[in-house]
């Protein structure tokens, strides 16, 4: 039990007065010789030097005993003559209120050193200092604090080739590494801390810290069976030096192996081994770190009551001490204990906690895992905005740490998450995610779909209501159109029939009359009104919108030239129709292509005498090409120039921006060509 | 014995111009000659004529109409439709009426006899417009896959037309002769009557008017 305050006034009252101190018991033969010298009190060096003897001595024993000699040597005025010596008891002392998770006391003394130490240039304390400085700012999760005065005391030391001290700080620098989760630097510091103690100069204290770091670093990358190797040789060297402190710790890797080969019972064990040299040691921040890992082992074997005792004696101590790093855990494994009893609302309670402290010492994995806990107790409850919203920090927060996981290159994060989870249940849990995802989505977007469906059947009113207007618009131009195609068409049916009748009765005029003077006009009105009936019917076709398809026209071109062409037995082929892959024309082309098309088909079977027509279709580039060739006796270009048919063509052809050109070789045949760019 | 003819034409001068011409050829004689559909089936029960030639649009009752009331009356004379139009929708609706082929008005003077011989001996000719019409109202069922029940042959020979191939074109495209060729169309055109009669009964029934 320590010492009360009391007792500490009472040892002070009496020093000051340099009386003889009643309460204390020497336990040694040294401590004797000591207190005769305390007794003899003859300077204040040599006293002050027993004081300082006699709390190293009582360091690894009675830490609370040290700490009240530290402090009886630390009253004494500051001499130049052991003003080494004061330092270092400061720093001894920061280390000993480490020990006690008295980190702000330490710092204090530690300052006080360092003071002193740069104003006499003491190196070798400068750069102790600099170690405890270190290890208060790691215990206090200020890990780049803690890496820098390491590098300044392992800049020190390299250069005092003081090797021993390398190794430690590169053990610290591990254990900086370790806590930031970066494995593989810490492996390297802490293999790097190994070969120096392994050398000539062996220092089995820091060996079997080494040997235990890296067991420690082999457990996270399961490699359980190398893990226990280390640890166990570590185990024996610390035993051998009588390093309590690396011995628990030993005891609790070991612990954490079985309990990772489910060998429980042992696991049980060694960690009760570990508590028991703490509270010896009155070492409160490992025993409260222990507690939360007997606490995980009854969590595993489902002993929630047992777990939840466990971790509320963490807890407590945590408290006590102060480390918000440690309630952070034991309240994250309370919590988990209280859900698996199905007391949501327990859980709740502690994993915010959990994550309160959790968030100031930036534990993300801890944050993570509360944000995803409470998401699915909400979502239990049915309380969806609250799930959806944990669900989403838990998310954003997941996210973020997979970047930081690739880039650090380490595929071992499960290891330090330890606190509760198997890693079965985080496979599962991750499947789930993706599941809850989904269905919390959908559940919210029930709760709101009000609120969203009113808003949309705003736009949607408004929207309709433009298309509406288009469409309407659209129909109308639409109905103009039609309109106007009907109009036409009433036009030419009955211009039509009357066209019609006027063909009949001339032919019937003719057929009484056939030899009569009369009969070349009728044979002209009977021409001219099937020609005319003829140019309204191609009329009407172009203009019709359904017809303004290639194909359509190449249909109608092939219906022309069996009508032309079959009654004069002249054979005929269309070719490359297939290249013309659903252009559209608009009127005036279509009606100038198929007009041309049609006078060149008319020369053809009235004047040339042949016996074969080639019409070829080309569709190269942006370009419609068709060819006419005929087989006939080809005609007299000069002469023809100035006829009706040809200039018709060249008019039709310029028209429509196409080029036309026309080959006649006597005795050869004749060559339409027409090239037209199509937009 | 002359072949009975009965035209029914709304433009005066083209009724009277063919009625003309029919007086012209000694193997027909005109049986009637109206500018209305009004009373089709009185005229065709009482004047029984053995072809009949309509015009499409009339005014009062259009000569679809006037071909339906003719064919559920029972009647199958061949009907023959006027127009000035190949490619309008309307021929293609007289033919599902029971239309038995159609002229154009163009061509009058030049085919009227050839087209009416034609029509007797069972023949009916079509151009590419109808029979992308035929195929397109084809596509527009689409619950049924062969909603007229055409032959793959026929179904081919429908196509070929469409695209502009001329009887003759088609049979050298299928290897068949022309004759053929003609037969399939009329197969069409049969199965398209047929076709909208079961559908013209059908749908009396499902309206409760038979």
């Amino acid at each position: 039990m320590p010492p009360t305050n009391s007792f500490f006034r009472l040892v002070f009252f009496l020093i000051a007065w340099h009386h003889l101190p009643v309460a204390v018991c020497a336990q040694s033969g040294k401590e004797d010789s000591l207190w005769q010298m305390v007794r003899e009190n003859k300077n204040e060096n040599a006293t002050f030097r027993a004081f300082k003897k006699l709390g190293e001595l009582n360091e690894k024993t009675n830490i609370q005993k040290a700490i009240s000699y530290y402090r009886q040597a630390l009253s004494f005025p500051f001499h130049l003559e052991y003003s080494k010596e004061f330092v270092q008891t400061y720093n001894s002392l920061g280390g000993l209120y480490h020990l006690l998770g008295k980190y702000d006391s330490a710092q204090l003394q530690h300052h006080q050193a360092l003071s002193i130490a740069q104003k006499f240039n003491y190196e070798n304390e400068i750069a102790e200092t600099c170690q405890g400085m270190a290890l208060n700012f790691m215990r206090q999760a200020q890990q780049d604090s803690a890496r820098s005065y390491l590098n300044q005391a392992l800049a020190i030391w390299t250069r005092l080739h003081n090797s021993l001290k390398q190794a430690a700080v590169c053990v610290n620098l591990g254990n900086v590494f370790l806590d930031e989760t970066n494995y593989k630097e810490a492996l390297n510091q802490f293999i790097k801390a190994e070969k120096i103690y392994e050398e000539p100069l062996k220092d089995p204290d820091g060996l079997s810290k080494a040997l235990g770091n890296i067991g420690n670093i082999e457990c996270i990358l399961g490699n359980y069976d190398k893990a226990a190797d280390y640890t166990q040789r570590a185990l024996r060297l610390s035993e051998q030096t009588g390093s309590e402190l690396n011995a628990a710790y030993c005891h609790r890797l070991m612990g954490r192996i079985f309990r990772k080969r489910a060998t429980y019972e042992k696991a049980l064990r060694e960690y009760g081994e570990a508590v028991k040299i703490y509270q010896k040691r009155n070492d409160k921040r490992n025993e409260s770190e222990t507690y939360q890992s007997i606490g995980n082992i009854y969590y595993d074997l489902h002993q929630y009551k047992n777990a939840l005792v466990q971790y509320d004696k963490s807890l407590q101590i945590a408290q006590r001490i102060s480390n918000s790093s440690l309630m952070a855990y034991a309240f994250s494994g309370m919590g988990f204990a209280w859900y698996e009893l199905k007391k949501f609302d327990q859980a709740i309670t502690y994993f915010d906690s959990s994550m309160i402290k959790a968030k100031e010492t930036k534990n993300h994995y801890l944050m993570m895992d509360a944000y995803q806990i409470i998401s699915s107790i909400q979502e239990e409850q049915k309380h969806y905005r609250e799930a959806l919203k944990f669900h989403q920090l838990y998310t954003a927060l997941k996210d973020s740490l997979v970047q930081e996981e690739n880039r650090q290159g380490t595929q071992e994060m499960e290891a330090k998450y330890q606190n509760v989870k198997k890693q079965t249940e985080i496979e599962l849990l991750k499947k789930d995610q993706q599941l809850k995802n989904v269905t919390l989505q959908q559940n919210r977007t029930a709760q709101t779909a009000m609120v969203v469906a009113f808003i949309l059947l705003i736009i949607i009113g408004l929207l309709a209501f433009n298309r509406h207007r288009l469409i309407h618009q659209a129909k109308r131009q639409m109905e103009i159109e039609h309109m106007r195609n009907e109009i036409a068409r009433d036009l030419h049916d009955d211009m039509g029939s009357t066209l019609s009748s006027i063909q009949i009765i001339s032919q019937l005029a003719l057929k009484e009359n056939q030899a009569g003077p009369s009969a070349k006009y009728l044979q002209r009105i009977a021409e001219n009104s099937a020609k005319m009936m003829e140019s309204m019917s191609d009329m009407v076709w172009s203009i019709n919108p359904d017809n303004d398809s290639l194909q359509k026209m190449l249909a109608k071109m092939k219906e022309f030239s069996a009508e032309i062409l079959e009654p004069k037995n002249m054979g005929y082929q269309f070719q490359g129709e297939q290249t013309l892959n659903g252009t559209v024309l608009d009127v005036a082309t279509r009606k100038n292509i198929f007009l041309i098309f049609k006078e060149s088909i008319n020369n053809a079977a009235k004047y040339s005498e042949g016996s074969f027509v080639d019409i070829h279709f080309a569709q190269i580039a942006n370009d419609l090409h068709l060819t006419i060739r005929d087989n006939g006796k080809g005609f007299d270009y000069t002469k023809a120039q100035n006829g009706n048919g040809l200039k018709n063509m060249k008019a039709r052809a310029f028209e429509i921006k196409a080029q036309l050109d026309l080959e006649a070789i006597e005795g050869q045949g004749t060559t339409l060509k027409l090239k037209l760019p199509l937009t | 014995m002359p072949l009975s003819i009965v035209v029914y034409e709304d433009n005066d001068l083209l009724r009277e111009s063919i009625v003309s011409m029919i007086f012209l050829n000694k193997q027909f004689c005109v049986a009637g000659a109206f500018n209305n559909v009004l009373k089709v089936e009185e005229q065709v029960k009482s004047l029984q004529p053995d072809i009949i030639l309509m015009d499409i649009d009339m005014p009062g009752r259009t000569g679809i109409e006037a071909v339906t009331k003719i064919r559920s009356a029972g009647c199958n004379i061949p009907i023959m439709m006027l127009t000035v139009f190949d490619d309008n929708q309307h021929v293609f609706d007289a033919i599902c009426a029971g239309a038995s082929g159609y002229l154009l008005k163009k061509h009058l003077s030049a085919r009227l006899y050839d087209s009416i011989e034609e029509l007797r001996t069972g023949g009916a000719p079509m151009s590419p417009s109808i029979a992308q019409m035929v195929i397109r109202s084809m596509h527009k069922k689409p619950a049924q896959v062969n909603p007229y029940g055409l032959t793959a042959r026929e179904t081919d020979v429908l196509t070929s037309l469409s695209k502009g191939n001329s009887y003759k074109l088609i049979a050298s495209e299928f290897g068949i002769s022309i004759d053929t060729v003609r037969t399939h169309i009329k197969n069409v055109y049969e199965k398209l009557q047929v076709h909208s009669q079961a559908e013209a009964v059908a749908k009396a029934i499902h309206e409760k008017l038979i």
